[in-house]
């Protein structure tokens, strides 16, 4: 049972998705569906030996095309419509132990062309208006699968955070004449405290309004809509500059640290979203290595995020962990 | 830098319908990397 449920209050869409229920949960190693399908071994579900990236439709998908018919019917005040969208996994690699942090650089290169070529695909057709690429890493986080792997889920709306960062942005744009996005990255770069990294084409930063203690943003220098207008230096200082934050990341306390990634990026419903700006969002739960930022009663319910510590203290100490340098951090490929 | 190899895409559909897509990647004659870290 599947269907978009209208939330008259909030206004905005609600999924209903109960399949998800019986979805796969923690499986032992050995039947993990993301592993390759070894000779005589239990199937997975990718039937090959090995792979390098792969892509596949969401055996447990929030949304589908096409939509099944939902399963109630709406009224005036309770709209109701199909979900009618596609959800993807990208599994990283074959290699079932590990992170995203652990892929080599040029691994972490080729999921930027694979993240690249998806997006366009799913954002080219007609009836997806927004696609968002993300992960989730981490038992903290709810992960249902080990594996190293990220989802795609693209949208037949506007998904209602992403709404309210083009409002705020046109309006900006409207009353300066400037991007949102390229205020923020002048006023980061000017104050320097709150930077985490930074190459050629991006910065990383725990930006002033950081709602979460290690909340990174990595912002486009170029002000790029999405991933689409990037050239080849830009596509390589982007996994550059990841596998920097990741290693920063992983490398603060000796752990692997748990997190959301988010890739925000325009609107695929054919309209101009020029004043639009390209980021990643990292939202990891941890306020210390081992105690978590619950998302509790005033953020769930007024919808204000209490942020314990500072963006400046924050920043340095992701600053000092290594990879340690700042200014044009770039891990370098020699020969 | 990373340098970009050429990527090639293989479509398949599964038993159940649902589309999986193979990429793979070739050297273009490029660098293969050392795993060091510098500024």
């Amino acid at each position: 049972m599947s269907e978009l449920r209208w939330h008259p209050i909030l206004e905005e869409w609600v999924i209903t998705a109960t399949h998800r229920q019986d979805r796969t949960f923690l499986p032992p190693d050995d039947f993990c569906p993301l592993c390759p399908t070894k000779p005589g071994a239990f199937p997975t579900e990718v039937p090959a030996e090995d792979y390098e990236i792969v892509v596949f439709d969401n055996k447990f998908p929030s949304m589908k095309h096409p939509a099944p018919v939902p399963g109630v019917e709406g009224s005036e005040l309770y709209k109701v419509r199909p979900a009618d969208g596609i959800c993807e996994v990208v599994s990283y690699t074959s290699r079932h132990d590990g992170t995203l942090t652990d892929m080599d650089l040029p691994g972490m290169r080729n999921l930027v062309d694979v993240w690249t070529d998806r997006f366009k695909d799913l954002g080219g057709k007609d009836f997806i208006n927004y696609v968002l690429i993300f992960e989730n890493k981490g038992k903290d986080i709810g992960v249902t699968l080990y594996h190293p792997h990220g989802q795609i889920y693209a949208f037949p709306f506007i998904p209602p955070k992403v709404q309210r960062e083009l409002d705020s942005s046109e309006k900006h744009k409207a009353q300066t004449g400037r991007c949102l996005f390229c205020d923020i990255i002048a006023e980061e770069q000017t104050d320097g405290r709150r930077i985490v990294a930074e190459n050629d084409s991006f910065v990383a930063a725990i930006p002033f309004f950081a709602r979460y203690p290690y909340e990174v943003y990595i912002f486009s220098k170029k002000h790029h809509q999405t991933m689409l207008t990037f050239d080849e230096e830009e596509r390589a200082d982007l996994a550059n500059i990841l596998k920097v934050i990741l290693l920063k990341y992983d490398n603060l306390w000796g752990i692997s640290l748990p997190y959301m990634m988010i890739m925000h990026q325009a609107p695929t419903d054919g309209r101009d979203h020029d004043y639009y700006h390209f980021h990643i969002e990292f939202h990891p739960p941890n306020r210390t290595e081992k105690k978590l930022k619950y998302i509790a009663g005033c953020e769930t319910g007024a919808g204000s995020y209490i942020n314990d510590t500072l963006a400046e203290e924050k920043a340095a100490e992701l600053r000092a962990a290594e990879p340690s340098t700042v200014d044009n951090t770039r891990i370098v490929l020699e020969g | 830098m990373a340098d970009a190899k050429k990527m090639t895409k293989q479509e398949i559909k599964l038993p159940d319908g649902r589309k999986l897509i193979y990429y793979t990647f070739t050297s273009q004659g490029k660098q293969e990397d050392k795993k060091t870290c510098q500024s």
